[in-house]
């Protein structure tokens, strides 16, 4: 008789989201699906708003991406606004995503994933959590904490507000970089990329212990997205969409944000909110991509820093085409944090960052704009189409995670299918399942928060609706 | 060295005490070696911060004492919690981090004020309002011991 594994909610990511796993009659696992449990609505419930407001707005989407999408939106209102905003308001929009790549980062790897990867995916899940990493690793736990307050402190001092900061504006930006914030962001520069070589050393190190995870989480051939600069390289704020197939070959490469809608159709399923985007000529759901730091590394050129670049060569190394297991994702996330902080100490050396030419103005001048960015979690979408009186009319945002929502799936049925064996469910198993959608750092909508600790409830339920097995965790 | 950490939600009503307690608390300190803060939660990224303080004092509404009530007083680290979200922790739970992370056993007070209203909105309630400057007088006398 056909049953259902369900696994809700699932932990340690951001927002909530649930697991359902059906087995046949041989207790085999049939399918998997993951599935977003909790509506927003802000694409309807923008109309009618003025859209200078929309970057403020849209930012409340998230708790730890506020900046991603603030970003996205203000470049759909520079398009409406039909403006060239000035460079080094684009300066330091690229220094503010920096703060928002180093400070999510390091919540993703040494909050919510180094519990698996230094305590153990079978290790006591009492202890498996961050308290858990500040008794057995108070060195590694002080540095992820500093590291946060690091790219916190980026933010903080350049919108005057840690979470959403109302500082990107349509046109740039709302007040000009310090001397004085400059010289305290440069100080802490040595801090920070001594922290992120030496994890950088330490994860390496590790990773032959993962063969297992490594083979089995999202190890499979995919196409990839991302932004790439004018030269082909790594790039988070600006830049051209190229997508590339699973050997690595390009298939769309310097595509103008702007047309992402030649490119990528959006899907959705009855079980989920998540919508589900695919790589069009390929149709739904053969048009499966992946977006964020795996992805990033495999569709760039390289970077064009040279602690990152060095590190990024390594990486490639590890497969000849793209790298494919999602369990990378960890490995790439680190890179990509020595990658924004030389970043960020190119851009505050630069001397047009203090420069206060810092915002175009314009009234409406265009009736659409899309604003794309590279979010931490992958590559953002914002498209917005407003009457002549500046009034939102209609708006389409294709979040990070939504892009790798059938990725997210397909990572999820190849654990199961790996690790679930027969009708008793362990907790190492739900903990894998979780594990692979944790790789992806997803962002379910940072706005929902559970009170208190969270319950993990899985249950096994036959077709009939009797529950034949469950396992609860506090 | 004294930190004065007003946290709560300004736009959930009495929850947003501690903030309003703390910005009238920072014009009594100057020239004191006393540093106030202001947080919506408080995470763990609170530690490095506090990690420098010889006494902190977490200024919060309570739903556990009677409306408009202040109580002020010692509080000790807890070292018997997990954590599955790091979203939100206790003072208690601060002081056990800083103990853990940074060798340090600054003396904790958490001065409270039991809240009524707690809806969507700014503003705090009469309850709540009419004992603020009993508030901010005991946490001055925390300051000042």
């Amino acid at each position: 008789m056909p049953k259902e594994i369900v696994i809700e909610p699932v932990t340690r990511i951001e927002g909530h989201g649930k697991v359902t796993i059906f087995l046949d009659d041989n207790n085999d696992v049939k399918d998997a699906r993951f599935a977003v449990t909790q509506f927003r609505g802000f694409e309807k419930f923008v109309e009618g708003r003025p859209f200078t407001e929309m970057p403020s707005i849209v930012e409340r989407i998230c708790g730890i991406c506020p900046v991603s999408h603030s970003l996205a939106a203000s470049k759909a209102c520079d398009a409406i606004l039909g403006v060239r905003i000035p460079s080094p308001a684009i300066k330091i929009r690229r220094l503010l995503n920096c703060g928002e790549f180093i400070q999510s980062h390091a919540l993703s790897f040494f909050h919510l994933s180094s519990p698996d990867l230094l305590l153990g995916f079978d290790s006591n899940p009492k202890e498996r959590n961050i308290v858990g990493i500040i008794n057995a690793y108070p060195e590694l736990a002080k540095s992820g904490i500093r590291l946060r307050q690091i790219g916190g402190h980026i933010v903080e001092w350049l919108g005057k507000k840690r979470v959403h900061p109302a500082w990107v504006v349509p046109g740039g930006v709302n007040e000009p970089l310090s001397l004085e914030h400059r010289d305290m962001m440069l100080r802490e520069i040595p801090e920070a990329l001594e922290i992120t070589q030496k994890t950088l050393r330490f994860f390496k190190g590790m990773i032959e212990d993962f063969r297992d995870e490594i083979r089995t989480f999202g190890n499979f051939p995919s196409m990839f997205l991302g932004l790439v600069d004018a030269n082909g390289n790594w790039e988070i704020t600006d830049g051209y969409l190229r997508f590339i197939d699973s050997r690595g070959h390009i298939v769309a490469d310097m595509v103008e944000p702007s047309r992402y809608k030649e490119f990528i159709g959006e899907a959705v399923e009855e079980y989920s909110y998540l919508k589900s985007p695919y790589y069009k000529p390929l149709g739904y759901p053969n048009g499966m991509y992946r977006v964020g730091p795996l992805s990033r590394l495999n569709i760039c050129n390289g970077f064009s820093t040279p602690l990152a670049n060095r590190e990024w060569a390594e990486f490639r190394d590890l497969e000849r085409g793209p790298v494919l297991s999602s369990f990378y994702n960890h490995y790439a996330r680190l890179i990509e944090i020595l990658a924004v902080i030389e970043l960020e100490e190119q851009l505050l050396n630069d001397p047009e960052i203090l420069d206060t030419h810092i915002r175009a103005y314009a009234s409406v001048n265009e009736n659409e704009g899309v604003g794309c960015v590279e979010a931490p979690r992958g590559t953002l979408f914002h498209h917005y189409k407003v009457n002549k009186e500046g009034l939102m009319q209609w708006a389409n945002m294709i979040v990070a995670t939504g892009n790798n929502n059938l990725a997210i799936n397909q990572s999820v049925l190849q654990v199961v299918q790996h690790y679930i064996k027969g009708q008793e469910i362990t907790e190492a198993m739900i903990n894998r399942v979780e594990a692979v959608i944790r790789a992806y750092d997803p962002c379910l909508s940072c706005s929902t928060h559970a009170i208190g600790q969270m319950p993990l409830i899985i249950t096994l339920v036959d077709c009939m609706g009797k529950v034949i097995d469950r396992l609860s965790r506090d | 060295m004294v930190a004065v950490i007003g946290y709560g939600n300004m736009l959930r009503g009495d929850d947003g005490i501690g903030i309003v307690a703390v910005r009238q608390i920072k014009d009594f300190v100057k020239g004191l070696n006393v540093d106030t803060y202001e947080y919506h939660q408080l995470t763990i990224d609170v530690l490095p911060v506090l990690s420098v303080y010889e006494k902190i004092i977490f200024i919060d509404c309570s739903t556990d004492i009677s409306h408009g009530e202040v109580l002020c007083h010692q509080i000790e680290s807890d070292n018997t919690f997990t954590l599955t979200m790091t979203h939100h922790l206790t003072p208690q739970q601060i002081l056990q981090l800083l103990e853990v992370l940074y060798n340090k056993n600054p003396s904790g007070y958490i001065c409270k004020v039991g809240g009524r209203a707690f809806d969507f909105g700014c503003g705090i309630s009469k309850e709540v309002k009419d004992s603020t400057p009993r508030l901010i007088e005991d946490c001055m006398r925390l300051i000042k011991d």
